[in-house]
């Protein structure tokens, strides 16, 4: 049984060509079995190439790669079926012995709930204080006031996509559709809450949006980091949708410094304004309205992610 | 789970390319090429192995136990060391075996119903075309 003897000159170089194109056609084949058989399989291959080409000569080669091509396919179709079947059978089996633990389905509610209650007051307080032509002056004369205004603005609508994010891993199994889909979101809710200024005022857009691509990869990062710690204890699933959670408590603790910082500029004390009575007591109930149910529900998150945390081990 | 309990039916009936690859090496140790050759020469040409076909069946053999990878090679001076060479195990024997006697009472189901000549007739007919 020993190995045919090596080809020498244009025979060779033909070997070594087709070698190489079978190593590539072997990427059909899924990586765990090309890994395994792969090497194994490409020396059988270059063997019968040799020996085809001693006794058959190129005509020989030209019927031995479609033999062999005939072969590689319907066999890589076949594994990949194999493959599809063994995957489905396991995650049949994960879902069945999946839980999704009751303390995190109600740290995922309260954590939704809260942030959807802080949204809404945050855009609500944007949406007064963008339609006073005092505070406009305000902001132009203020760079921090400017900015804690924007910055109170874009965690909220950063927040609405983490909000969908815990709902996202929560109801869905595909992690990968579900980043997908916030991808898609994140895109949408940038050109609806500011898209407007692309024609008006384009600088200021950039601005916008740089500032909210880093509070939605910060946050998303942030969450990436809790999952890959979570999913040591809990099913993946689980860990997705608490680390969803973590990067909502973060966007709702920049939420709350920027609303600090917002009104202790626009201070009602000795603002300018507030001196002349140009803005009066709304603004300042409205901030503060929203500054404490920031903080409340800030307070709602901190608790239930804690709860949360102190789940059952790993149940899989 | 068929060789933990030991039963060889649960196997059967093997596909044709496992058939062959466990006649193949009940002469002995074989690497993947020298099945394939011992196939395509016991076959007379009829069964080509693909390298595809035949890693799939090794696979399959494997996992349930029917050959295992050998450390003996037959002429470790002239082999590639990187060659890996597969043997029957006892139980593999046991289901080549019982797969020989089912394709033997089906040949004895032919030649009942004539389908085929009885045994020692192609002898003393000499042969069949």
């Amino acid at each position: 049984m020993t190995p045919p003897s090596p080809a020498k000159g244009a025979p060779k170089r033909v070997i070594a060509f087709s070698d190489r194109l079978y190593g590539f056609f072997l990427h059909a084949y899924p990586a765990a079995f090309r890994r395994v058989y792969g090497l194994r399989m490409t020396r059988v291959f270059r063997d019968s190439c040799r020996d085809t080409w001693q006794n058959c000569g190129l005509a020989g080669l030209g019927k031995l790669w479609l033999h062999t091509l005939f072969d590689l396919v319907v066999d890589a179709c076949l594994e990949r079926w194999h493959n599809l079947k063994e995957v489905g059978r396991a995650m049949a089996g994960y879902s069945e012995n999946q839980t999704f633990p009751l303390r995190l389905w109600i740290a995922l509610i309260a954590t939704s709930l809260a942030f959807v209650v802080s949204l809404v007051a945050s855009l609500n307080l944007y949406m007064i204080e963008d339609s006073s032509q005092f505070t406009q002056a305000a902001y132009s004369a203020s760079p921090l006031l400017r900015f804690s205004y924007d910055c109170i603005y874009l965690t909220a609508l950063a927040g609405g996509v983490a909000v969908c994010a815990i709902a996202g891993y929560a109801l869905i199994r595909n992690e990968k559709l579900v980043t997908v889909g916030l991808t898609v979101l994140m895109l949408l809710v940038a050109l609806g809450g500011f898209g407007g200024l692309i024609v008006r005022h384009f600088t200021t857009f950039l601005g916008l949006f740089g500032a909210f691509l880093v509070l939605t990869i910060s946050s998303f990062l942030i969450g990436r980091v809790v999952t890959t710690r979570a999913a040591q204890r809990l099913v993946r699933r689980s860990a997705a949708t608490l680390g969803a959670c973590v990067s909502a408590v973060y966007l709702l603790l920049v939420n709350v410094v920027a609303l600090v910082v917002h009104t202790l500029t626009l201070n009602p004390v000795s603002h300018d304004l507030y001196m002349q009575g140009q803005i009066g007591s709304t603004h300042l109930n409205f901030t503060l309205i929203a500054m404490c149910v920031a903080f409340l529900t800030l307070l709602i998150c901190l608790v239930s992610l804690v709860r949360a945390f102190r789940l059952p081990v790993r149940q899989v | 789970m068929a060789e933990q309990t030991g039963d060889p039916e649960l196997l059967l009936p093997l596909t044709l390319a496992a058939f062959h690859i466990l006649l193949a090496l009940i002469g002995g140790e074989r690497h993947g090429y020298g099945i394939m050759q011992e196939t395509a020469h016991s076959s007379a040409g009829k069964l080509n192995l693909g390298p595809g076909t035949l890693y799939r069946s090794i696979r399959r053999l494997e996992s349930d136990g029917l050959i295992e990878e050998s450390d003996e090679r037959p002429a470790p001076d002239l082999d590639d060391e990187r060659r890996h060479y597969y043997r029957l195990t006892p139980f593999g024997l046991r289901v080549a075996r019982a797969e020989a006697e089912r394709l033997a009472a089906l040949v004895r189901i032919a030649q009942s119903k004539q389908l085929l000549p009885q045994s020692g007739e192609i002898a003393l007919e000499g042969g069949m075309s």
